[in-house]
């Protein structure tokens, strides 16, 4: 997942210290940086942003007329030498507050906050994948998915109510799908861990199918399986 | 005998008298110790109000300016580390000079300007215009004292007020010193209509340093604030 960013401060080096910390960051992507909250507005008002690291103190027009006139306003972590804006903060809901001069470490805190809250308000909102099978793009709900089987080039994805061929490699389906319940076993299946009927040996089964448990995935699947046969979270 | 009683009746009365005249003296001089005494305790007392006031009014380093910096100087470690090590000496030159040097009733107006020199360079890692900020010194500021920060208060206000950063000479400072006279002069864009939002003490700093001025300098000073074609003025003139 990539979480898309804007900087706004009017200090350039302190600009360039927020690109330096979110280049080092592999979810974080910078788009732009305005040394003015006027410009970032009038960019907002065509542009898609998760998240904005703001400055208070800034002249004409400060952080705090900028989050007024937000009207859906993304994630915000508030960067400024004054401590005294963190109250006005809160009201305004924002992620976290920086204190001038930060390190890297406590920056991290504060986009791991973030990272957290996107992450959790998007797997709320969406339960499903579009997948793309021959001409058409089909809605597939995630937990209906039993199991995904490599045929070539191609994957089948097998759910409750049928199957689906599509043009996709093994590493960008295992990215498209939540990590605590979908495991590679073997170099073509992906297995849906909440639907595992039986495990023999090294045989796994979903409904009427075996599924094999490849040499080198073994190891990963035996930790799950220890994890498993402990009573439930 | 008769003569004799005379005598001993006016020595006792001379004796008498004496001591009454003793004693009104003595009571008086008293009385004129004791309000010497008292008057000189309230010229301390006024004394020493005086000076705390003045300690007070005295322009401190800026807390933010001073976290702004170390802000700036930290990032500069990682882009630029030589700059980096410039800054923050010429941070902690600032430090030290207000926390020790400026403590003092008056000091070399050369220390002074060093400062500012200082101030507006730190004042300059912040600003992407490099073209912001004029300074000049015309005449010669050996063996001229002054009262320390005084000319500070007024360059903090610049920098507070100015409402247009992309200005090429936004701000001026300038120093022109005659065998008479200290004139200084410091002026920024400002634009009524454009408001900064940094200004939420404006007036209290001012009036601090008018209290100041009346002071130190209470019949040797001329402070004059004007606001023309769009640039705030303030220009104070020293007699030596």
């Amino acid at each position: 997942m990539q979480i898309k960013c804007i900087i706004i401060d009017d200090e350039p080096l302190a600009v360039e210290k927020l690109s330096i910390y979110i280049s080092k960051i592999p979810w974080l992507k910078q788009e732009a940086s305005f040394n003015n909250a006027i410009d970032a507005l009038n960019y907002l008002k065509t542009e898609d942003i998760d998240l904005i690291f703001l400055d208070i103190q800034m002249d004409e027009f400060s952080g705090i007329q900028f989050l007024v006139s937000l009207k859906a306003p993304p994630k915000i972590i508030i960067t400024s030498a004054y401590a005294q804006y963190a109250i006005q903060g809160y009201e305004f809901d924002v992620t976290d507050y920086l204190l001038k001069p930060f390190g890297f470490e406590r920056f991290i805190v504060a986009t791991d906050k973030v990272f957290n809250q996107l992450v959790v308000t998007k797997t709320i909102k969406r339960n499903y994948i579009f997948i793309k099978s021959g001409y058409t793009m089909e809605r597939v709900i995630i937990d209906d998915i039993l199991y995904i089987e490599g045929m070539q080039e191609y994957l089948q994805i097998v759910t409750v109510k049928n199957k689906l061929m599509t043009l996709q490699t093994f590493s960008n389906m295992e990215s498209l799908l939540p990590l605590n319940n979908f495991l590679r076993v073997h170099k073509s299946f992906i297995v849906a861990i909440d639907k595992i009927d039986k495990i023999e040996r090294n045989i796994i089964k979903i409904k009427d199918k075996c599924i094999p448990i490849g040499v080198s995935y073994k190891e990963r699947f035996d930790k799950l399986l220890v994890d498993l046969q402990r009573a439930p979270k | 005998m008769y003569n004799v009683n005379i005598h001993y009746f006016t020595y006792s009365i001379v004796f008498i008298s004496s001591i009454i005249a003793w004693g009104i003296t003595g009571g008086l001089f008293r009385f004129f110790v004791d309000w010497l005494n008292k008057d000189k305790i309230q010229l301390q007392l006024s004394r020493q109000n005086l000076q705390s006031e003045l300690a007070l009014l005295r322009t401190q380093l800026n807390p933010h300016f001073l976290f702004n910096s170390l802000h700036n100087i930290d990032t500069l470690i990682l882009v630029n580390p030589e700059k980096a090590s410039g800054s923050l000496i010429e941070l902690s030159d600032l430090m030290r000079y207000t926390l020790y040097e400026a403590d003092t009733d008056f000091i070399e107006l050369s220390k002074e300007t060093d400062y500012i020199k200082k101030y507006i360079h730190l004042q300059e890692l912040r600003l992407s215009n490099k073209e912001l900020i004029l300074f000049k010194v015309n005449g010669n500021t050996d063996s001229i004292k002054v009262a320390p920060m005084l000319f500070m208060s007024f360059i903090e206000n610049a920098f507070k007020h100015i409402t247009d950063k992309e200005a090429d000479a936004g701000i001026s400072i300038l120093f022109n010193i005659t065998d008479q006279q200290i004139n200084f002069e410091v002026t920024n864009v400002f634009d009524a209509t454009k408001k900064t939002v940094k200004d939420e003490t404006t007036g209290i700093g001012l009036e601090n340093v008018k209290r100041r001025l009346e002071l130190i300098y209470p019949k040797s000073h001329k402070l004059e604030i004007s606001i023309k074609d769009n640039r705030y003025k303030a220009a104070l003139t020293i007699e030596r």
